[in-house]
Formats: structure tokens, sequence, C-alpha cells
């Protein structure tokens, strides 16, 4: 259980020694004391808390938002023929379209509040859900689909019993990739003129040449990236705890 | 509970496309009668039996059920268990049922699977498997029973532990039941009768009236054996068709 955390933990100590020594000039790497500092001072200005919040509250809402219209445009094309047919063509065409490109335009039309920020997050998750979703249900076996019917399940019974467990791997690959790139869409999203979060964080240390609160930025992201993470893993091995691969063993 | 279903077939074909799987059936199988059919491989057996249990129409031609339920229950087990794995044991046996949990532990209990109720299917065995898709199919106690080479994939020992299971929940429950096998023996020590199969066609048709149980070393059973295979293999060779 403790091996998975000699790297990180052992990286931290030698670069601490590193700049202890003077061996990195803290001018161009803080240390990792240093870092830990400017998390307390701003963690008693209360500055720290409010903009994880509210980076956090960036990526629940776009990301929610996104990941559901990926599920449920996924599982209706995935299910229907005529939707596919309608949909998927032109889902595939926007989806090659680099969500972050929209940038200028989601100013243009939104300005610089709230909107569109979360509106990128909420792009860059949708299409990761909605492939899986689709493929995952696409090759749900049709020998489990059969034997449903012969057992007299109804439809919607059909699609909650049999498709959506036959598919939940694929479309839980599909969250976990989406919720990266959600963190990923934020990181960008908040250097377009914010005024709070963590983005907003690391903007203002760099004008004030706070090197040491840009390393925690970065160090705050790669904390909640992981914390997603291990929180979509959980729900995966609740969800899968049927599947071979699952049964028995623990992150 | 009815003791079967009555089953007529009359001048049942079933192609798909232009290949022509099964021609000008006519088949009657009498209430609680145990009906084996066998044949080499693209006989049409299984898609007998799909059509029975209504997987897929026929071509033409008419399939009659009759029985004392209406409409008759038919219940086809194939030859891959069929479970779905994020269920426990118990819900398998339940699919399409609302609650009938007592019913089903009660199943599972006769099949041999008492105390593994709460489990996945991923932790059973092949044999073990089988029986839980035997339970769920026997749940519906069904009038007419199609069973699909349903030992085909299981080891020679655990394929005799099936038969005599499935021998003793028949004995208390009597059914119609259909089996398709490419196990001559298995056709002869479980059936009334025995169909043999051969290019869309019904080639033989044995009755069987040997005293049960029966056992593997009969020599009346070693004889018909001997017929059957020499039905099988000599008997005008069939084009080569897989």
């Amino acid at each position: 259980m403790l091996l998975p955390w000699l790297l990180p933990v052992g990286l931290i100590a030698l670069w601490q020694l590193l700049c202890d020594h003077g061996i990195i000039s803290t001018a161009i790497v803080p240390a990792p004391s240093d870092v830990w500092a400017a998390a307390r001072q701003l963690a008693e200005q209360g500055e720290l808390q409010h903009d994880i919040l509210v980076s956090l509250r960036r990526v629940a809402i776009g990301f929610g938002a996104g990941a559901s219209l990926g599920l449920v445009l996924g599982v209706i094309v995935g299910l229907s023929e005529v939707a596919h047919d309608l949909f998927d063509r032109s889902l595939q065409m926007i989806r090659t379209i680099p969500h972050l490109a929209l940038v200028p335009l989601m100013i243009l039309w939104f300005g610089i509040g709230e909107e569109p920020r979360v509106i990128l997050v909420a792009m860059g998750s949708l299409f990761p859900v909605y492939i899986n979703t689709v493929g995952g249900i696409r090759n749900v076996d049709p020998k489990l689909i059969e034997l449903g019917r012969s057992y007299g399940l109804g439809r919607g019974e059909l699609v909650w019993s049999i498709v959506l467990p036959a598919a939940l791997q694929p479309i839980l690959v599909g969250i976990r990739y989406a919720l990266g790139v959600a963190w990923l869409t934020l990181v960008v999203g908040e250097t377009i003129a914010s005024r709070d979060g963590i983005g907003y964080l690391v903007q203002n240390a760099r004008e004030l040449l706070r090197i040491d609160i840009i390393v925690l930025a970065i160090a705050l992201y790669a904390i909640a990236g992981w914390l997603a993470d291990l929180l979509t893993r959980l729900i995966e091995h609740r969800l899968l705890r049927w599947h071979p691969n699952y049964a028995g063993r623990r992150s | 509970m009815s003791s079967g279903a009555e089953l007529s077939m009359r001048r049942v074909g079933k192609s798909f496309g232009e290949r022509h799987v099964l021609e000008q059936i006519d088949l009657d199988i009498e209430a609680g009668q145990f009906v084996s059919i066998i044949g080499p491989s693209g006989a049409g057996k299984s898609t007998l039996l799909r059509l029975v249990a209504g997987l897929e129409p026929p071509s033409s031609g008419r399939i009659e059920l009759r029985s004392s339920r209406r409409p008759p229950d038919v219940r086809l087990m194939f030859q891959e268990d069929r479970l779905l794995p994020w269920r426990t044991v118990l819900r398998n046996v339940t699919l399409g049922l609302k609650g009938r949990e007592a019913n089903a532990r009660a199943i599972l209990d006769a099949v041999g699977l008492a105390g593994r109720e709460s489990e996945f299917p991923v932790v059973l065995s092949g044999g073990q498997r089988q029986r839980v898709a035997l339970a769920r199919a026997l749940i519906h106690e069904p009038d007419l029973l199609l069973l699909d080479e349903p030992f085909g994939a299981l080891d020679a020992i655990t394929r005799a532990t099936m038969q005599l299971l499935l021998e003793g929940l028949l004995a208390a429950h009597p059914r119609t039941v259909m089996l398709v096998t490419h196990d001559v023996e298995e056709a002869l020590l479980l059936s009334d009768r025995v169909l043999l199969m051969r290019d869309g066609g019904i080639a033989h048709d044995l009755l069987l009236e040997q005293p049960r149980p029966r056992h593997r070393g009969d020599a009346g059973l070693a004889r018909l054996k001997e017929e059957l295979l020499d039905g099988l293999l000599t008997e005008r060779p069939s084009p080569a068709v897989a």
C-alpha cells in the first residue's frame, strides 16, 4: 500500500534537499516548504479555499452537464438506428474541432462571465462519454439481448437490465477520460480574464512574480485530478464488482 | 401445473436467403415426452429448436403447441449459459419475474446450488453456471423445455452429473422436453424418443422403451447406439456442408 507513494514523497524530499543546499536556486524553483508556506498564507486570508471551491464548482457544473448530455445522446444513438443515422455523422464532425479553439468565439458570445468556462468544460466532457457510450452499447452481445427477449423483458427493462450494465465498463472509461479533459479545459478557461478560481491564482501570481503560488496552483490541479480519478475508480469498483477484472481486487 | 405441452409441426420449412435449413418437417410430440434430436452439424437441429421457441418465424408451414395453460410456456436453454454477469445467481434466476425469490431459492436448492444465491456468475464453474441457467428456465415451470446442447461444453463427469440431475428433476415434475445433442449416449440415456436429423429433414424416428433408470453399460442401449452411429456415419453420405 505504501509502495506507490514512495516515488512522489521521495522526489519531494529530494527537491527540498536540493533547494536547502542551494543546488537549485529558489528564484527559479521554489522549495516545497515555500509552496507550503504560500498555501498557508493564502488559506489564512481565505483566498485559497474560495478559489478552490470556485474551480470545483465550474468543473462540477460543466462536467455534470457535458457528461450527462453525452450519456443521454450516446444511449439514444447507440439504441436507435434512426438516431444513429441522424446524429452520429454530425457529432463526429463537431468532435474533431478542438474545443479550445472555440475560446475566442465563446468570449465574443458570452463575454467573460462564468458561461464560456462552464460551456467549454461541458464540451470537453461530452464527447469522450458520448463515443464510449455508443461504442459500448453497439458492442453488447446480441445473445444476451435475445435471452432478455425470450424471457419476456420489455424494451425499457431490456435497456435497464441488460444493455446498460453490459455497456457499463466502456461508459465508465469514457467518464474517467472526460473528467481529465474537464480539468484540462478548466485550466485554459480560467486563464481568460478570471476574477477567481485556481487559474486566476496563477495569472495573478505571474504578474506579481510569485513563483511559489504558481507551483502551488499546479500542485492543486494535480491533487484535484488525482482525487477525481480516485473517486471514479471507487465508483467503478462498486459498479463493476461482478466483473472478473475487478472481483476481489483493490485499487 | 400441466404435465407438458403437445407439439405438432406441419410441413415446416425455414430458409435463410437461398439456403434451405429445414424442409417439410412433419412432427408430433406427445405431452410429457422426452425427445432427443441428434444429427451432424448443419442438419438444422438448433434451427428447429429456435423455431419451436418462437425466436424465429418459420418460412413455411405451421407450428402448434397445446397445453392446459394458455399460452403454453416455452423455455429454451442455450448451449452457452448466457447468465448476466452483473446479476447475482438469485437475480439471474428471477430474470423477468417480479419477486418470486422464495421460489428461486427452492429451485436453486433443487439444482444443488443452495447457499450460492448472492454470488456472481464469474465465480461459478461451467457446470454450476449451467445449473443456474437450468434453474432460470425451470422457475417458469415450462410446458415445453427446449435444450440446445446444454451440456456440450462440460467435461464428461460434470455432464454425467447434469444428466442425472435433469432426469431427477423431470421425474419429479414431468414436462415435454426437446434436447438437441451431439452425444448419442446422452440421447439414449434420457429420452423416450430419438430423432435423427439430416439435411434439414428427419431421417430416423426411434422410440425407446427401455425402463429407467438406464445404465451406460446396458447391452440393448449399446446395440441401439451402434445402430444410430451407423445411421449417422454411413447412410447416404451428406454433401459437405458445415
